[in-house]
């Protein structure tokens, strides 16, 4: 996703500020994309996704007048869609077994199979994380958010989000190892 | 692993996972639309993995009970979704899968209590989605009018006066196993309404799962009823069923009616 210079970001919200869907249609196009892979990620389900993106837009419409001029958009909006995915996943919890399947992605054929397998255990293993590491890697890698940018939207110190993607890429680099271990090990039986 | 290769990875890792969500932007971008610039209406779609529609409740004028039950004899049209017709097989095909049905029959349908033999008639829809089994449903064309939109292929009353929408909504998910659509759909409408059953396997209308959820005990109070049914290939059909709780026994006995002649004709099947 290419950043959206500011001055036309700005221009944009004053437009939907006065209720132009031309305008919003634009941000949408700009944001969307991005939005629908974060909130799979963090719902595990592309259904979920669709509705907790669709909710934040329609939010973003309704409250856009209450949108601080000055104040970066990104913040604000991806704040509003990590509610809506933490309100899927509240439901979620309390209503689907805990052994629910994440969406799975159309297996590729590629002769290279190695990277695809990995990208796959690594999601899994992404998934796996708890929420306080999990949410920052996945706006950090998937959207390329600033550690200021996830620390304001998480209403967390800079510090704190920095110590937390640490630790989760220390926790996923472990998993990974302790797989290819396990494969390794399963491969030498006789 | 070094610090680079493992960011790389990373952001592989998500795009590559998460590349399914993205193409549903178009349509995510459909519903919002609707919400926000049509009515208040709320409308949902099914694509890669989506799903249900809803619509406002409002208080509506009371009907008369017998008004739900017409006296004349329906057409009823067939309905074929094919998923490559808009190519010259695709043409073939849909001459084929017209060649497998009847082009006219009746049903018989038990309504508020009574028996009313209908007249059935062949009639035959276009899809051009891919990779997809295709299906025929009859339709009472003289109660329902069939479109089909963005996959969707949705059958609606044609009801006079200010009424909640009746209407029925067949759409195919290509990836994703009944219980699994079963079990979302279920924890979606249990996040909506007090009232929901639990997914119960059924065999009739369809063979699949079923599970339905009702706004309360007026005479307008709406219900949602879902089946979900596989594809017979890797995906399934989400079948949605809404109307109001006085209209169970004339459209709920209807379109149950209408589901029961739905049937599944996979890829190649008009080949044997």
């Amino acid at each position: 996703m290419e950043p959206l210079n500011s001055a036309i970001e700005k221009q944009l919200i004053d437009q939907i500020q006065q209720g132009d869907k031309e305008a919003f249609k634009k941000l949408y196009d700009h944001y969307a994309e991005y939005a629908l892979r974060v909130a799979t990620a963090i719902t595990k389900s592309s259904a979920f996704a669709a509705d907790a993106v669709q909710e934040t837009f329609i939010r973003v419409y309704r409250n856009i007048h209450a949108f601080e001029r000055g104040k970066p958009f990104k913040p604000w909006f991806y704040r509003i869609l990590i509610n809506e995915c933490n309100r899927f996943l509240e439901q979620k919890r309390k209503l689907i077994p805990v052994d629910f399947q994440w969406d799975q992605e159309p297996k590729l054929v590629q002769s290279d199979r190695v990277p695809i397998e990995q990208y796959e255990d690594l999601y899994e293993a992404i998934g796996k994380l708890q929420d306080l590491y999990r949410i920052p890697i996945i706006l950090k890698y998937l959207n390329e958010l600033t550690e200021k940018e996830i620390a304001d939207l998480m209403d967390l110190n800079v510090n704190t989000v920095k110590s937390r993607l640490l630790k989760g890429r220390q926790l996923l680099k472990d998993e990974l190892q302790e797989r290819t271990a396990k494969e390794g090990t399963s491969c030498g039986r006789p | 692993m070094e610090d680079h290769k493992i960011d790389e990875l990373l952001s592989e890792s998500l795009r590559h996972s998460t590349d399914s969500a993205a193409r549903l932007q178009a349509q995510v971008w459909d519903n919002i639309e609707n919400a926000l610039f049509k009515d208040d209406r709320e409308t949902y779609s099914e694509g890669e993995g989506r799903i249900m529609s809803r619509t406002a409740t409002h208080r509506r004028k009371r009907r008369g009970p017998g008004s739900y039950i017409a006296a004349a004899a329906a057409a009823i049209i067939l309905v074929a979704a094919c998923l490559t017709i808009s190519t010259e097989t695709g043409q073939a095909y849909v001459s084929k899968i017209r060649q497998m049905f009847e082009p006219e029959k009746k049903v018989v349908e038990h309504i508020e209590g009574s028996e009313e033999e209908t007249d059935l008639q062949l009639h035959e829809n276009e899809s051009n989605a891919a990779l997809e089994s295709d299906y025929v449903i009859y339709v009472d064309e003289e109660r329902y009018t069939a479109t089909k939109s963005n996959g969707v292929q949705r059958i609606e009353a044609k009801i006079d006066g200010d009424y909640p929408d009746v209407y029925m909504e067949i759409s195919q998910v290509k990836d994703r196993k009944p219980e699994e659509i079963a079990q979302e759909l279920h924890a979606q409408l249990a996040a909506e309404y007090d009232d929901v059953t639990d997914v119960t396997e059924v065999t009739d209308p369809v063979k699949g799962y079923n599970f339905r959820a009702l706004a309360g005990k007026e005479w307008d109070s709406e219900k949602i009823v879902y089946y979900i049914v596989s594809n017979e290939l890797e995906g399934s059909f989400v079948i949605k069923q809404a109307y109001f709780l006085e209209a169970s026994e004339g459209h709920g006995a209807r379109m149950y009616e209408m589901l029961r002649q739905f049937q599944i004709v996979p890829p190649g099947e008009d080949a044997k």
